[in-house]
């Protein structure tokens, strides 16, 4: 019996070939994409596995209460919590508190930033990393400690052989010795942290400050509990401990106030296993972007599903008397649903074989795109199979039980004679193919919209004029960074392509350097606060509203501000305004002494924040950014490279465009509207095979038909206006039901951004017309062939 | 009116080549009623749809209304056709979808006729053919006959110059055979030039020559019934 059905299946296949190409391709490029978010989910879910000790991890998150919006969740926490939860919970057995910084390396290969992370010796004892030589843990708990991971150790100095070496670090502190005191393998890719060199805590060039204090949440902290602690459990030890250290913004918000009758800050302990994939604390993988990537991949497998299922039933007619056979010979309902069942899983190994094999090749484009090192080798195990188990099961259910159960469905008798007991019932179809349109609309909408959107951020007026700015960074001592900006800026400056350079802190950012304070009626102010110097506002050609830009000889004792800190504040007369408060006391308080228009100093899916600009002569000027001339740009970077590195050899040259760090903010988005495009493509090609496919079908039910007009003198053109009206009005009548689940798919999705495009009938109108387009294209290459025979082959079919 | 003059049909499959008409030279004046007659396979219908312009004959030549016709594409013999010809078949060819009088329609519809003028002869037509009492009928409510009544009407409602008629009593029992020929006759008498391939020597007493074929060729033409008198 089996072997009847597969070889009568695999014949039909193959008479088909056509229809099979379509259903093989399109279950494959369904099936490619559902077993690529397979594989990616499971990496993801793979993430920080390698810890012996993970189900013990937890890390202390803050629960930043906000009135109106969700709360925050943060990482972030003040460095003294560490000691009182140690000393205040006996459940917390370690702690490791940990800061992300940077260092310059002056190795044998001369002098490199690295990123680093600072930490406590608990650190090795809590998380698995595998020690190639000496003691990481003893490391940490020296002052001059360093932990230097094979790969880094390997580009600094060529070797691992290093335990006892001494290494020169410069960060803003000043420059240090510190001993190599281990040698680790590189953190595994699936590891949440990723360093190359640990550092002990005390020797971040900020932790004097920040040890004790409360008002600064600054670094991670992380815990091993003993045995199992729910999330919340330590939620009154952790309100005691606010409650006794009294921290000023543990109990207010931005503007001074109590937010809600909740407590301001609320700790918790999340396990560790779960930070990777926690969409609140967005440290790892936002679950969404998977949802997304599943949802795409569940879209082209609709559609395959829907090609699937429209063809087969565009062509049960032509298995009426095969059917009506095989029930008078005995066949049952059981038997002749499996035997259309067995065909759809055939199908479907077939397609599913092709999609390992387009894995295969595209594997690697996939991996630099998403940033990930997925493997069907390595990665595939039993819950893996399983999986594709389950996925094929449902597809073959999905696809195949409909048209089987039709099949099944017919009269002996009526099917022998080729009647279609339900040939009047061709509501299935029609519905069918409406529906696939509605999809192709749908996703072209998305891929408009997403792609309009992204240009529109991408090319929004900042308030500044972006391009042909060079930003370089001045990494070196802190107490030399005043100096070398200085001198450096002059070096710039020589250079003719060279068209003004100023001295900043910051260039751009997702994040903020906000301040706050209160002045003497106890109103809080808080604004972002930049250092700046007297050519800023010509280099970035910001306008100025009102009062005077900086002259070289000001100091911090007069700021710029912005529009929107003066609308917030409601500053009526801006200008002379006495900032009192802003120095706690410890110097002058500064005067506003102009106020520039607003300019986007960070992503546009948040809206400009009131922000001052200073001007210290000791200002941490971190960054040059050099307006050059657009002509031979490769020349101009050339001479300043040069010109760099004879005036300061032990600074790294590290520069790039300000426009492409603006548009680096926004590379997620970038990923994603590739995808997007990508998928978009890919869907529309298979609902457009699909297409073709009931296009065929059409014809060849209605040659006769066809031919009968043919002699009674419909032209051509009649011909093919008969074929493709049904198709465009399917086509119109998806639109209704695309347009309204895309409008409100993608409002809500705009209503991220800040800056955003209004969504205008055009984008849908646009996507209708193209989706028509390739329906009456594909109609059309069926529709012409009927329309030009010769009307004695259409009449001869009957 | 139709002239041929060494006609040819080949058709080519994969495993045969066969000569459905082998040089075929005949001549029909206005006003004719001509039977094709012979056997099974002989190429009776071959001929009729080569001249009813349905198929390009492989080879010679066919003059219709003085246009040399055979290499014409299927939108200009499309052309040629609405305007002169009519057909009926042995299986009647109605549009299931269309009602009695949709189907008689369709011709004008595809000649652009104004509306008003379009009813007037479907109308006649159908009064011709006594079937305006089932105008609003689908085919399969319709017996044998009726359906070919049905057809005639349409192949006459645009009034051509000739009807080709493909053994238009095939599927009909006598009573209804006589009546479907009476009803050729009369258009005959009403001057249509009339072509019609039928097995029945009875039927082909209505014409007045007799066109036989044999093998693709022509083996005899008589004059006959209607011709001898
Ligand atoms: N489309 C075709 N392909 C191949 N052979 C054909 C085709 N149509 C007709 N024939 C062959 O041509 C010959 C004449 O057919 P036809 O004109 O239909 O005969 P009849 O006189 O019965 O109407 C037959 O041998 C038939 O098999
Ligand atoms: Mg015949």
């Amino acid at each position: 019996m089996l072997r009847n059905y597969l070889i009568s299946t695999l014949r039909r296949l193959r008479r088909a070939k056509g229809f099979t190409a379509i259903n093989i391709i399109g279950l494959s490029v369904g099936l490619t994409g559902a077993v690529l978010v397979l594989l990616l989910v499971q990496y993801e879910l793979g993430f920080d596995q390698h810890n012996d000790k993970l189900d013990s991890l937890h890390i202390v998150i803050n629960r930043v209460a906000r009135p109106g919006g969700s709360d925050r969740h943060s990482p972030n926490v003040p460095m003294p919590l560490a000691p009182e939860l140690l000393s205040q919970s006996p459940q917390i057995v370690r702690s490791a508190r940990l800061a992300i910084g940077e260092m310059i390396v002056h190795g044998d290969e001369g002098s490199f930033e690295e990123g680093v992370i600072f930490s406590e010796p608990d650190l090795f004892n809590m998380f698995s990393f595998e020690v190639i030589s000496g003691d990481p843990a003893a490391a940490l708990s020296r002052p001059d400690g360093l932990v230097i991971t094979r790969e880094a150790a390997l580009k600094h100095f060529g070797t691992v052989d290093l335990i006892g070496q001494p290494v020169a670090l410069t960060n803003p502190a000043g420059r240090n010795e510190f001993q190599v005191l281990a040698v680790v393998e590189s953190p595994p890719v699936q590891s949440t942290f990723q360093f190359r060199m640990v550092l002990p805590l005390q020797t971040h060039f900020a932790f004097a400050r920040r040890e004790l204090n409360w008002n600064s949440s600054n670094s991670f902290l992380l815990v091993e509990t003993a045995g199992a602690v729910g999330k919340y459990d330590l939620d009154e030890t952790f309100q005691a401990i606010v409650q006794k250290n009294k921290p000023d913004r543990a109990h207010v918000d931005a503007q001074g106030q109590q937010p809600t009758d909740r407590p301001y800050w609320n700790f918790y302990l999340l396990p560790f296993e779960d930070l990777h994939l926690s969409a609140q604390v967005g440290i790892g993988v936002d679950p969404r972007v998977l949802a997304i990537l599943a949802a795409i991949a569940g879209l082209l497998l609709t559609i395959a599903i829907f090609n699937f299922v429209l063809l087969a039933l565009g062509r049960l007619k032509s298995r009426f008397v095969e059917v009506g056979i095989r029930r008078m010979i005995g066949a049952s309902r059981g038997n002749l649903t499996a035997m259309f069942l067995a065909e759809v899983l055939v199908t479907t190994l077939f397609a599913l074989g092709l999609s390992f094999i387009i894995l295969e090749f595209s594997l690697p484009a996939f991996n630099r795109l998403l940033g990930r090192e997925l493997a069907l080798g390595a990665m595939v195990d039993v819950g893996f199979w399983a999986a594709v188990v389950l996925l094929i099961s449902l597809l073959v259910l999905a696809a195949g039980i409909f048209p089987a159960l039709r099949l099944a469905s017919m009269r002996p008798v009526q099917a022998m004679h080729g009647i279609d007991s339900a040939s009047r019932k061709k509501g299935a179809l029609r519905v069918g193919v409406i529906f696939q349109f509605s999809l192709a609309i749908f996703i072209l909408v998305t891929a408009l919209v997403f792609n309009s959107q992204m240009k529109f951020v991408l090319e929004q007026p900042l308030g500044f004029n972006q391009s042909q700015i060079v930003v370089y960074k001045i990494a070196t001592e802190g107490e030399k960074i005043s100096a070398w900006s200085q001198r450096l800026k002059e070096v710039l400056l020589r250079d003719r392509g060279v068209r003004s350079v100023t001295k900043t802190s910051v260039s751009v950012s997702r994040g903020f350097d906000r301040q706050g304070w209160y002045d003497r009626s106890k109103k809080f102010w808080r604004a972002v606060v930049r250092d700046v110097d007297e050519s800023y506002l010509t280099t970035m050609e910001i306008s100025l509203l009102m009062g005077r830009d900086f002259r070289e000889q000001d100091d911090a004792e007069v700021v710029l501000v912005n529009q929107t800190f003066v609308d917030q504040f409601g500053l009526e007369n801006p200008i002379g305004y006495l900032l009192d408060g802003f120095s706690y006391g410890a110097g002058t308080d500064p005067t506003i002494i102009g106020v520039v228009d607003d300019y986007n100093f960070s992503s546009l899916y948040s809206k400009v924040q009131p922000m001052m600009l200073r001007k210290r002569p000791a200002g941490l000027y971190s960054y040059l950014l050099a307006r050059i001339a657009p002509d031979d740009v490769n020349g101009t970077l050339q001479r300043l490279a040069d010109s760099w590195k004879n005036a300061a050899p032990g600074i790294p040259l590290t520069y790039n465009f300000l426009d492409e760090d603006i548009e680096n903010l926004y590379v997620v988005e970038k990923k994603i509207r590739a995808v997007t495009q990508g998928a978009a493509i890919l869907a529309l090609a298979l609902a457009a095979m699909g297409l073709l496919g009931m296009a065929t079908i059409e014809v060849s039910r209605r040659t006769k038909e066809i031919g009968i007009r043919k002699v009674l003198g419909a032209s051509v053109p009649d011909i093919m206006s008969l074929l493709s009206r049904r198709m465009v009005l399917s086509n119109l009548l998806a639109n209704i039901i695309a347009w309204p689940i895309g409008w409100m798919v993608m409002q809500k999705w705009l209503g991220l951004f800040a800056y955003r495009i209004d969504l205008g009938l055009g984008t849908f109108v646009m996507a209708g017309l193209l989706a028509l387009a390739i329906a009456v294209i594909t109609v059309s290459t069926q529709a012409v062939r009927a329309a030009t025979a010769n009307p004695v082959d259409s009449l001869r079919y009957e | 009116m139709i002239k041929t003059s060494g006609l040819k049909k080949l058709y080519v499959t994969e495993e045969v080549e066969t000569t459905a008409l082998n040089n075929i030279n005949i001549e029909i004046d206005a006003g004719e009623f001509v039977a094709i007659m012979g056997p099974s396979g002989c190429g009776k219908s071959t001929l009729l749809n080569v001249l009813g312009m349905l198929d390009n004959p492989t080879d010679g030549e066919y003059y219709f209304l003085d246009h040399e016709v055979s290499s014409y594409t299927e939108s200009q013999r499309a052309n040629l056709r609405k305007n002169n010809l009519g057909f009926v078949f042995q299986s009647f060819n109605l549009i299931d979808e269309l009602t009695v009088y949709e189907n008689v329609e369709l011709p004008l519809l595809y000649q652009k006729v104004a509306p008003a003028a379009r009813k007037e002869k479907v109308m006649a037509a159908m009064d011709q053919m006594s079937m305006t009492h089932r105008k609003n009928h689908f085919p399969q409510q319709l017996s044998g006959g009726q359906q070919q009544r049905v057809a005639v009407a349409r192949a006459v409602v645009a009034r051509p110059k000739v009807i080709l008629a493909d053994e238009p009593t095939g599927n009909l029992d006598s009573a209804n055979g006589d009546e479907v020929m009476g009803l050729l006759a009369d258009l005959n008498k009403d001057g249509t030039t009339i072509i019609m391939v039928t097995h029945a020597p009875q039927y082909a007493e209505y014409s007045n020559r007799v066109i036989h074929l044999l093998d693709g060729r022509v083996v005899s033409e008589k004059m006959s019934g209607a011709g001898r008198a």
